[in-house]
């Protein structure tokens, strides 16, 4: 694993949107405060958090299209260099490539062909789609349909096809299979996999853990906008070789694992506590808990917690 | 009481595929059903034709024997979705959409954890967890026999899906509410439902 | 496409004839006794066996599905009747207005669309820069300006102070439409730029101009491609309808500036309870808007594949 070349390192990454409450009261809502990432080459690398968490934001950070209000902090690097706005426009689409979660992340008016293309019709770029189809069982006729006619199964798909334009060094996968079946599930996650094994990084952006354990080398827990702990994914076999207390209640939480459960709710971004946000809820809070925490090693991982 | 589907067919318009064919089932109140399914089988819409959303082209739903729609005013059968937000009008205060349900005891809005402050806020101001426990809330009112949860946690955080899962099994058990759960994930299944129902495609 | 057209096209006809039935049976129940109007008209008094003999002639002594029949095979030829006032044929008084009123929709709509799409799509892009808030200004000081008040500015400015312009009729050549169309585009622009602009940004935060920004296509071709061409679905249907009623001649505008289209004798005709001139107008205007109507809807089939092939719901 060490040997293998860092695609993509994210360090202390944050993200805030202003508002305005009641006419002229400015707040900032801090959404994502302490975000940190690396993906290898050949590596997937899963960020697990609960759905409305943000998460979405940091695949719109790396691709530098967060909405105008929205303010980024920390630093992105890839391929050994910091990811400045002008590398992102110049990258994005070619390099670093986004696999949507739903078809809405396409023109409706466009037909799939010419949409994928980015609208070129020279005989390479052609040539190029006809091959990426192929190797997904997509008949040509798909390229002549609209996003709207396409069948569940194709458009997950046509969705991956529309990231291996280009050539895809860093795959963003944003809740890749919302809702989908468990069959429908492991065929898209196969289709990273595959990315992953031809040497690029993937990073998959999900709520669900399950779904993160079966397919991801490696496995981030974001929680309340920080991420919590950066455990391989072999980790999550037993609760002892985990490492913070939410991961740890997580594991507790699968079916499987004994369906328990902790009280509480993630807090709301406006009303997130000092130092950890999990101390409300942990068994284990201390005083310590309320100061700012350092992420540092343990045991070949990462973790965000004083006690671990 | 006995929720009962009787060869139900279904299909959206004349030229579409058939979706359910000769389908049927039978939910008693004191039961937890769970359905597992291969991907388009059709599980939302035999959900919502239990719930009296559509009607089958073929087919009945019967309440202790008599057709659903018989039945006047608040529907005892009552469905959780998938996605709550696409369930909830938005432009109305959590307290609000409570309040389109049925009478709904304070007992429900606390064992889910539903929180005063939530209640004042627009659904694009709390997560998606937190709509779902109103969804939840909003479908257990007095007056309802039978509920159906389509894949209600699907969207969720494991956390809060053995939450949410935790009260309802042990509200539906303690007002003989008969259940139906739809879901992916065979743990869960096993964990929530007294019977799971394998289906083939048809 | 075809056959949806053909089929468009017949589903006009029940509606035609029920605007017809409805038009005419307003004229009958609203309007006071024909040969007593022609009687005040005309100033000769008639005796009561006379005016009966008179309306037996007219046909009015049939039951009233008759009298229908006999009114639309005469409408179907160009025979409306004659004005109460000139006693010209109405028809024919119609068809010489009508120019006007088209000359001057045309000149109007495209001025405002030249203008107003560009601004809209300007003021969406910079949302809450400078060139926003100026836009936006603008149009809601345009929108707040009605049009009489508009027009006599204009009058003011470039008639009577420059001596450029003529200050009404439309007698003058090119010169004497260009204030009535100002007119008319000073405010249609203020509307649509806001509509285009709230539009646009609509578009623009879909999670289609997410995705294609991901795939690193730029941003004016995101713009021109994919959202305006959306966009353009919602300002069609709502300059459908601006020209629906600007076909239907402005009153106020065409009365100010002398302007012989049919809005000034609709207002004529109002005032002078011209009722046969009346009843040419409101099937015109009820022409006028199922067409429009139609043309929007094809205009949809051509521009949106979810509205042409059909969206199967799931």
């Amino acid at each position: 694993m060490k040997e293998k070349k860092t695609v993509l390192n994210i360090r202390d990454f944050s993200v805030s949107f202003e508002q305005y409450e009641r006419g002229f009261h400015k707040t900032v809502l801090p959404v994502i405060r302490n975000l940190d990432v690396t993906v290898h080459e050949g590596e997937m690398v899963a960020v697990v958090g609960s759905s409305g968490s943000g998460k979405s934001l940091l695949a719109h950070g790396i691709l530098g299209i967060l909405p105008y209000n929205a303010t980024m902090g920390g630093e992105i690097w890839y391929d050994g260099e910091l990811l400045t706005p002008k590398r992102q426009k110049m990258l994005r689409g070619n390099e670093i490539v986004l696999v949507p979660q739903s078809i809405a992340f396409l023109d409706p008016l466009m037909k799939i062909g010419s949409q994928i293309r980015k609208g070129k019709k020279d005989k390479a770029s052609k040539a190029r789609l006809d091959k990426i189809f192929e190797g997904y069982h997509l008949k040509e006729e798909v390229q002549g349909l609209y996003p709207f006619e396409l069948s569940g199964g194709m458009n997950r798909r046509v969705l991956v096809s529309t990231a291996l334009m280009g050539n895809p060094k860093l795959v963003i996968a944003d809740e890749p299979t919302p809702g989908l079946h468990m069959d429908m599930v492991r065929r898209v996650m196969s289709h990273f996999r595959e990315l992953a094994d031809k040497g690029a990084g993937v990073l998959l952006i999900t709520h669900d853990l399950e779904q993160a354990l079966e397919v991801a080398d490696r496995v981030v827990v974001f929680y309340a906008g920080t991420t919590v702990e950066d455990a391989a994914a072999s980790d999550f076999q037993a609760q002892e070789t985990l490492r913070h207390p939410y991961s740890k209640a997580l594991w507790r939480a699968l079916p499987q694992n004994g369906f328990q459960f902790i009280k509480g709710t993630q807090p709301y971004v406006k009303e997130l506590p000092d130092g950890c946000p999990f101390g409300p809820r942990c068994e284990y809070c201390t005083a310590e808990c309320q100061k700012e925490i350092a992420y540092r090693e343990v045991q070949g991982g990462r973790v965000r917690c004083v006690h671990a | 009481m006995v929720l009962e589907a009787k060869e139900i067919s279904f299909r959206y318009g004349k030229e579409s595929r058939q979706i359910l064919n000769d389908f049927s089932l039978q939910i008693e109140s004191h039961e937890r059903v769970g359905i597992v399914a291969p991907s388009g089988f059709g599980k939302t819409t035999f959900c919502k034709i239990l719930a009296g959303y559509e009607m089958p082209d073929q087919g009945e739903v019967l309440l202790d024997g008599k057709p659903l729609d018989t039945y006047r005013g608040y529907c005892p059968v009552q469905m959780i979705w998938q996605h709550p937000e696409q369930v909830v009008n938005p432009r109305l205060r959590m307290r609000e959409v409570l309040k389109e349900g049925d009478e709904i005891g304070e007992d429900i809005i606390e064992g889910l954890g539903i929180e005063e402050d939530w209640k004042k806020r627009f659904p694009a101001e709390i997560s998606g967890g937190e709509m779902q426990r109103f969804c939840i809330a909003r479908a257990l009112g007095k007056r309802t026999k039978f509920l159906l949860a389509d894949e209600i946690s699907t969207m969720l955080d494991l956390i809060t899906q053995s939450q949410l899962w935790s009260f309802l099994i042990e509200e539906v058990e303690r007002r003989e509410i008969g259940l139906l759960a739809v879901s992916h994930s065979m743990p869960l299944l096993e964990r929530v439902c007294t019977r799971i129902c394998y289906l083939e495609k048809s | 496409m075809k056959n949806y057209i053909a089929k468009r096209l017949l589903q006009l006809l029940p509606i035609l004839l029920g605007i017809t039935l409805l038009s005419f049976l307003l004229m009958n129940t609203g309007a006071a006794d024909a040969v007593d109007v022609m009687e005040s008209n005309t100033g000769s008094v008639m005796t009561e066996d006379e005016k009966n003999i008179l309306r037996e002639e007219l046909g009015l002594h049939r039951p009233l599905y008759q009298q229908y029949i006999v009114w639309l095979g005469n409408l179907l030829r160009g025979d409306m009747g004659e004005s109460f006032v000139s006693g010209q044929p109405v028809f024919d008084t119609f068809l010489s207005k009508l120019p006007a009123t088209i000359y001057l929709t045309i000149t109007s709509i495209l001025l405002t669309v030249f203008l107003s799409v560009p601004l809209g799509i300007l003021s969406a892009v910079k949302q809450n820069k400078i060139t926003d808030y100026l836009i936006r200004c603008l149009s809601f000081i345009g929108n707040s300006l009605p049009n009489f008040f508009v027009s006599l500015l204009l009058i003011y400015f470039f008639s009577l102070k420059l001596n450029l312009l003529p200050v009404m009729g439309n007698t003058a050549g090119w010169k004497s439409v260009i204030l009535p169309t100002l007119t008319l585009a000073l405010s249609m622009t203020s509307k649509y730029t806001r509509q285009v602009r709230a539009t646009v940004l609509e578009e623009l935060n879909k999670d289609y101009v997410l995705g294609a920004r991901a795939r690193g296509i730029e941003e004016k071709k995101i713009l021109y491609f994919s959202v305006l061409r959306a966009s353009m679905l919602t300002i069609v249907t709502l300059l459908a309808l601006s020209i629906g009623s600007l076909l239907g001649g402005t009153a106020i505008v065409e009365s100010i500036f002398m302007w012989d289209g049919v809005g000034k004798m609709a207002v004529d005709a109002i005032t002078m309870r011209d009722y046969p001139v009346i009843q040419v107008y409101v099937i015109w205007m009820a022409i006028i808007y199922v067409c429009v109507n139609l043309f929007t809807d094809i205009f949809y089939h051509y521009l949106d594949p979810r509205i042409r092939l059909g969206k199967e719901e799931f």
